[in-house]
């Protein structure tokens, strides 16, 4: 071994004991922590995203009402009765549908990926 | 890396999988590394270390699905841990202590050439480097040096821990030592200033 590598095995030494030494290490308390963390982490993660299933219970029945009210606006055996359904709520659960469905589909997506 | 996985990304991709043994490896082979990271990068300030060190875990655990080999495992979560500390100085007023790291070259140079002056020896920056360096190693690599430099054994002795004869174990530290010289050298300077 020559005067260079000496130096340089010395110093690498000297310079990996300054710098993973004892002292280095986090406390047991910062570790217990972190180790806790970690595992929730790692646990939500891993948990299958899921929509409540209230709220898609919700949503079906919205679609299911929405064509229901279409379909009863478009028979033409009831075209009396299309006259007769207050617009207000129908247009209400139109703009309801419209903006919920991709609503719903962006929230689900969005957890699926990154929950 | 160890025999049980492929590479970087294979260990990546388990952990993420949520497979425990793949995490306790994981964190066998980086927590305490990344720690002693942050550490010399606050200049020993253990309290904020402790707290950035937990950010950065959760942080490259959530993002772990994430990686894609581009880089070593080390290198990415010594990256996750550079950019929190550079968060924690900006919350904190954006007020650094100056920065007089030496760069590779020269810090090479002066390893080679003589005894290292001890100003050197107390640089967070270059001891954060020598940090992120052996964090780069295969694992044999990495434990045999730790034992010899860290632990103070002689070479017999980490040859009886590793489980090796004392010429490979003689051989294994010398190749240690080399690949560290090139990480040290590959490591850009950039990073430290």
């Amino acid at each position: 071994m020559n005067d260079h590598e000496t130096n340089f095995e010395q110093n690498l030494g000297r310079l990996i004991k300054a710098s993973c030494g004892p002292e280095t290490g986090a406390s047991p308390a910062a570790r217990e922590r972190l180790r806790r963390e970690l595992a929730a982490t790692l646990r939500h993660r891993l948990q299958p995203a899921e929509f409540p299933a209230t709220a898609l219970g919700l949503l079906t029945a919205l679609v299911l009402l929405l064509f229901a009210a279409w379909g009863a606006c478009a028979w033409p055996g009831a075209a009396g009765l299309a006259g007769r359904l207050p617009s207000g709520p129908i247009l209400a659960l139109v703009v309801v549908n419209l903006v919920g469905i991709p609503v719903a589909g962006l929230v689900i997506v969005l957890r699926r990926k990154y929950a | 890396m160890g025999s049980d996985y492929k590479d970087d990304l294979d260990l990546a991709a388990r952990v993420a999988q949520g497979d425990a043994n793949a995490f306790n490896d994981f964190y066998a082979r980086y927590a305490d590394l990344v720690f002693a990271f942050i550490y010399h990068l606050l200049n020993g300030a253990r309290a904020d270390a402790e707290e950035i060190w937990q950010d950065t875990l959760v942080a490259a655990l959530r993002a772990m699905p994430g990686y894609r080999g581009q880089s070593q495992l080390s290198s990415w979560l010594c990256g996750i841990a550079r950019r929190k500390v550079a968060d924690f100085h900006r919350r904190r007023g954006g007020i650094r202590e100056p920065v007089s790291s030496v760069p590779p070259e020269q810090l090479l140079d002066l390893m080679d050439s003589g005894p290292l002056p001890d100003e050197v020896l107390q640089q967070g920056e270059a001891r954060a480097r020598v940090v992120e360096a052996l964090a780069g190693l295969p694992v044999d690599y990495r434990n045999a040096l730790i034992a010899r430099y860290v632990d103070g054994q002689p070479v017999d002795e980490v040859a009886r821990r590793l489980g090796r004869s004392y010429k490979a174990t003689e051989s294994l530290l010398s190749r240690g030592r080399t690949a560290l010289r090139d990480l040290l050298r590959s490591i850009p300077h950039e990073f430290y200033e």
